[in-house]
């Protein structure tokens, strides 16, 4: 019996704390969005996109037939020219994504394209993205990109930038054509094209 | 406040009742406050560690790719409970990322993972990562301010069934006590009544079969067989009463018969002596007018009869008169006074010396005291005890006779003492009788009554008279008479 007094007693006195524990709770959270929205500009755009792409690796899952054996380590390719500056090394040395290990490559040439996770399309390829596309169609490379509609153009990954900070933008159809599973969580902060 | 043990027993009980009552109650509140915070503890920590898991995992893309409002949204859903007070996120270089709830009490580093009570609070401090990869920490305080809140609500309850369970307790106790105090008063109540009241037939009332039952048998059987033998001891007390009124009764019978008796004797004896003196004035007035008027004429040996008649109605006259005397003191109040012995003696002494011509009376006379008595009485005394000393000393050329008194135990003692023939002192209890003599009456003249008279007159006085002598030594006796004369005189 004391037992079910107990708990009326709380369910009450919770229901009249949580009422004003709400705004409160409003209150910080519109206050702390304001001041950390500047806290990205001191970062270099690309060392940002580095950690970003390596990061990739833990929210998207690759089918077991894009490698070969299990202890095959995560490729992140660079195709065109290299924006990092051997930043995304920076990143990844002694990491691991899934348990593999990391390796960078850089491809010149769509056609180089070869045993790739996560493929970042330099802005210097900017005007073959379709072909790029098409190129890679059906297999389970993460394509990643900063140039501009590249989601929209049937890329899977863009980055864009707005008042300094870096979003994304993910086509979901083309992570699904390609057999990638994208975690929600990422969908969540990203904005999602097609579907 | 007297001692436990000493309680009448109603409060004992209730004493003992309200006190099992209460201690249960206390140790059973207690053992479920204990319980219900241990519990509630348990239960926060579950709730916060499972709510800071989904928080911590639901946070990881936002930490990953930096979206910090995506961050705030996650932390924010923590207020599902409003227990939790504060959250902090951290990233993976341990600079806080995000925070929800009063950021002033946050760590500004990522604390060491785990779990932790502080004071009011519960903390937990969990990994923020995704597939393997470390990507924060989050840190969420809660409070449990609820649970103190819960145990003061709890222990007012308790409170309340203690003070309701109290009273209910006492009811019961109040109950309780008729059914078991009750009987053991009455008890009490009756063997108060027998030992006050001597009532054996008090018993006390059975209320029930338990051993109270057959205290209360047992004692009733007991107070029966009191009873009883109270009633035969009642019955065999009566019984001596009853003999001892009879006896009395008896013995007042006797001795007023034994009085009558007396009085009877006494009277005749008055009588007796009385009446003969008429007719032995008679024989002596005849005796004496033949005498003097036929004198002449009378042979000498006629003459000589005569005088034979005349000396016998003379010595009978007087032994009438000793005999009155003698029924006289029987009979006679004391008049007491107090009066100088020493002049009594002084004026016999000069009667005696007129009687006695020609011989040769040597009297010694001591000091002797005033005394309380019947004078007349006394006088008399002293008369008999003279003259005896006069008479049985006239064989001695010189006759001496001392007077003496002393105080002895309160009480004067006279003596008489001469140097006549004496007596033989195995016939010394004989000397106070009447008409018990020691020597013939051709020796020495009397009735044998004097002594007698003696015996009855100092006794009368609650005094003692006795005398020492031996065959020609001479005698001595002695009277005492009580300085204070005995409170009831004997009035026979």
């Amino acid at each position: 019996m004391a037992a079910v007094i107990i708990s009326w007693i709380r369910g009450v006195s919770r229901a009249i704390l949580a009422r004003s524990r709400i705004w409160l709770v409003a209150a910080a959270v519109s206050l702390l969005v304001f001041s950390s929205s500047g806290s990205a500009q001191g970062t270099r755009e690309y060392d940002l996109k580095a950690v970003f792409i390596f990061r990739f690796a833990s929210f998207v899952e690759w089918p077991d037939s894009a490698f070969r054996s299990p202890d095959e380590p995560l490729v992140i390719g660079i195709l065109g020219k290299d924006p990092f500056g051997g930043a995304l090394e920076d990143v990844v040395r002694s990491e691991t994504a899934r348990n593999r290990p990391i390796q960078v490559r850089r491809f010149a040439d769509i056609q180089d394209v070869r045993d790739c996770h996560i493929l970042f399309v330099s802005r210097s390829e900017a005007g073959r993205v379709s072909q790029i596309v098409r190129a890679l169609h059906g297999r389970p490379i993460l394509l990643v990109s900063d140039i501009d509609r590249f989601p929209a153009e049937g890329g899977m990954i863009g980055f864009t930038t707005a008042e300094s900070r870096v979003q994304l933008a993910i086509n979901v159809a083309s992570v699904r054509d390609a057999g990638l599973t994208v975690s929600s969580k990422l969908l969540r902060l990203a904005r999602v094209i097609g579907g | 406040m007297p001692a436990f043990k000493d309680l009448p027993i109603k409060r004992k009980l209730s004493a003992v009742i309200l006190s099992v009552c209460t201690l249960v109650l206390l140790l059973s509140s207690g053992a479920f406050v204990v319980n219900e915070y241990f519990a509630s503890r348990r239960e926060l920590a579950n709730t916060v560690r499972t709510m800071t898991s989904i928080a911590a995992d639901n946070s990881t893309a936002a930490i990953a790719f930096e979206s910090r409002f995506d961050a705030q949204r996650t932390l924010q859903s923590l207020q599902a409970d409003p227990r939790i007070i504060g959250a902090a996120l951290f990233d993976a270089e341990g600079k806080l990322f995000a925070v929800y709830g009063r950021a002033a009490e946050l760590p500004a580093k990522p604390p060491p993972l785990g779990l932790r009570f502080e004071r009011d609070e519960l903390t937990y401090t969990h990994a923020v990562s995704e597939s393997g990869q470390r990507l924060g920490t989050l840190h969420v305080r809660a409070s449990m301010e609820q649970i103190y809140a819960g145990l003061r609500t709890y222990l007012g309850i308790a409170l309340g069934i203690l003070i309701v369970s109290f009273v209910v307790a006492f009811l019961i106790a109040t109950a309780l006590r008729r059914r078991i105090a009750q009987p053991i008063m009455e008890l009490a109540q009756t063997t108060r009544e027998v030992s006050l009241n001597n009532n054996y037939a008090a018993r006390a009332t059975k209320h029930s079969d338990d051993e109270l039952g057959q205290l209360t048998d047992s004692f009733n059987r007991m107070m029966a067989r009191i009873q009883q033998s109270d009633l035969e001891a009642k019955r065999a007390q009566e019984e001596v009463r009853r003999l001892n009124e009879e006896l009395e009764q008896r013995v007042a019978r006797r001795t007023a018969e034994l009085a009558q008796a007396n009085k009877e004797l006494e009277a005749f004896t008055y009588s007796v002596s009385h009446d003969l003196r008429a007719p032995l004035r008679h024989i002596n007035g005849f005796a004496q007018m033949l005498e003097q008027e036929f004198s002449p004429s009378l042979p000498p040996e006629a003459k000589r009869l005569l005088g034979r008649i005349r000396l016998g109605a003379r010595t009978m006259g007087q032994l009438v008169d000793d005999l009155l005397r003698l029924a006289r003191v029987g009979r006679q109040q004391l008049m007491y006074q107090t009066w100088p012995l020493q002049d009594v003696v002084e004026q016999v002494i000069h009667e005696l010396n007129a009687e006695c011509d020609g011989r040769v009376i040597d009297w010694r006379v001591g000091q002797l005291p005033s005394v309380l008595c019947d004078i007349g009485l006394v006088r008399q005394v002293i008369t008999n005890l003279l003259s005896n000393a006069v008479k049985y000393s006239r064989t001695r050329p010189t006759s001496v006779i001392e007077i003496g008194a002393m105080k002895e135990d309160g009480e004067h003692v006279i003596s008489v003492r001469d140097n006549g023939v004496g007596f033989e002192m195995k016939y010394a209890d004989k000397l106070f009788g009447v008409f018990q003599r020691l020597h013939r009456v051709e020796d020495f003249e009397g009735t044998g009554v004097g002594l007698a008279i003696v015996q009855r007159i100092v006794q009368k006085h609650g005094g003692r008279v006795w005398a020492e002598s031996a065959l020609g030594q001479g005698a001595c006796f002695r009277f005492t008479l009580p300085e204070r004369p005995p409170a009831t005189e004997e009035t026979r």
